[in-house]
């Protein structure tokens, strides 16, 4: 079993890559300091995932876009990796509002990843 | 073996040699210690003799001492003695011979004058056989002390003293015997007395019989003065009696007043519908009615609980998230 294409509210057993990332402070071109992650998320419970413009096979959170030399690239993660869990919270059932809001929250997170690469898990 | 039997020898004399040391520091200490004490103490003047001697003196001291004491007591049991046959025709002719002795005496030295004479005897004395005369010379000395005594007893008890004794012992014996006959008829005349007291109460009856008359008359008195608090007391019993029975009265009228109410209530709500009787019980305004009253309102309040369960009955639908036809992408975060 995959992480991709699951139900909402159904358990999932795959295999998933954890990632430490830590924000970094940059001072905006207007001079404000502001916490930089350097990634992009889309999705979500209450989004419709047909009408992405990538073929997502669930509702869930993906990262759509990674900057190069950003903490996102440094700690590891890539694009279209799924985010299934950040600092404890289940981002497989969180609305695409909420998912923003809690990134945006903390300046340290705790990632649980799933990604296409990794080989399937086989149930018992 | 062999070996081990020659070190237990050898064990055994060095502790015996051990301990012999220890003996010999021992004596040492004692001696040294014996010879502070005799360096602390007074040295003794004189020889050896005259030490015994002095203790010689010392102890014959003592002797004289004791043998003073021993005629002392003497002294006093003759006194005793004579005392005791004062009343015998025998102690006349004893107390000649103390007078004797009393003449004889007085032509020798006073008592304080022998005592100091023994004295000097026994301290002179140095040979055995003037040591012998000590001892003849030291039985003088009590005799002496006791004829002194004796004189002074006399002296002070001279013949008076035994006729005084005889007339105070006739006076006592004359008195018990005068006085005994004149007592008998004394008690007899008390025992006659007594007779005559027997008659004085055969008298008394005479005068308990005399006054029954008047005791009667007062009695007769007194029962007329106890009749009228009888009836006093009479009346005041049928006035209490009255005001009992008018009690009772008033509380039977409201025992009787009281079930005559309730009854009609118990029967009403049994007998007939509820709707019936709530018209003719709502006319009636008093404490007793208002009970019913208070006993339909429960029923009101069912009736609002009624109303309240369908509400609860009703079944809550939960809020739906809706969702949209497209799909957001955030702002690089």
């Amino acid at each position: 079993m995959t992480a991709y294409g699951h139900m909402p509210g159904e358990a999932i057993e795959c295999l998933s890559i954890a990632v430490e990332l830590h924000k970094q402070e940059v001072i905006d071109a207007h001079g404000q300091v502001t916490i930089r992650v350097g990634f992009k998320i889309g999705g979500g419970i209450d989004q419709d995932p047909t009408k992405a413009p990538f073929k997502y096979p669930d509702s869930g959170v993906y990262i759509t876009n990674v900057e190069s030399g950003s903490p996102a690239d440094v700690a590891g993660l890539r694009k279209h990796d799924k985010i299934l869990q950040v600092n404890g919270a289940d981002f497989t059932m969180m609305t695409h509002d909420r998912a923003v809001k809690f990134i945006k929250q903390s300046k340290v997170l705790h990632m649980l990843v799933a990604r296409a690469d990794l080989p399937p898990v086989s149930l018992h | 073996m062999t070996m081990n039997h020659d070190d237990r020898l050898r064990n055994r004399y060095e502790a015996c040699r051990s301990g012999m040391q220890e003996l010999d520091m021992l004596r040492a200490k004692h001696t040294l210690l014996i010879q502070n004490l005799r360096s602390r103490l007074p040295i003794i003047p004189g020889s050896l003799d005259d030490v015994q001697t002095r203790e010689k003196k010392t102890r014959d001291v003592f002797l004289d001492r004791f043998s003073l004491q021993s005629v002392d007591s003497g002294i006093s049991s003759q006194n005793t003695i004579s005392s005791t046959r004062s009343s015998t025709p025998e102690d006349f002719k004893t107390s000649n011979r103390h007078s004797n002795i009393y003449e004889n005496s007085s032509t020798t030295m006073n008592y304080s004058t022998f005592r100091k004479m023994s004295l000097e005897s026994t301290h002179s004395s140095v040979s055995h056989s003037m040591q012998n005369d000590v001892e003849k010379t030291s039985f003088a000395p009590p005799v002496i002390t006791s004829r002194s005594c004796h004189r002074g007893a006399w002296k002070t008890s001279p013949q008076r003293i035994r006729p005084k004794s005889m007339f105070d012992s006739t006076t006592s014996n004359t008195e018990y015997l005068f006085s005994k006959p004149p007592r008998h008829p004394i008690d007899l005349t008390k025992e006659r007395r007594s007779a005559f007291t027997v008659l004085n109460q055969s008298s008394k009856r005479h005068s308990s019989i005399e006054p029954s008359l008047p005791s009667t008359l007062s009695q007769l008195s007194l029962n007329d003065e106890a009749k009228t608090p009888q009836k006093a007391e009479v009346i005041r019993w049928n006035k209490q009696k009255a005001d009992a029975m008018f009690r009772a009265n008033v509380v039977y009228v409201s025992s009787t007043e009281q079930p005559t109410k309730p009854a009609p209530l118990r029967f009403s709500p049994a007998r007939s519908p509820p709707v019936r009787r709530a018209l003719p019980i709502e006319l009636k305004p008093t404490q007793h009615f208002a009970q019913p009253c208070k006993i339909r309102s429960p029923k009101l309040n069912t009736k609002t609980v009624f109303a309240a369960k369908p509400i609860a009955v009703r079944p809550s639908i939960s809020p739906k998230v809706a969702q949209r036809s497209t799909w957001l992408q955030s702002q690089p975060l």
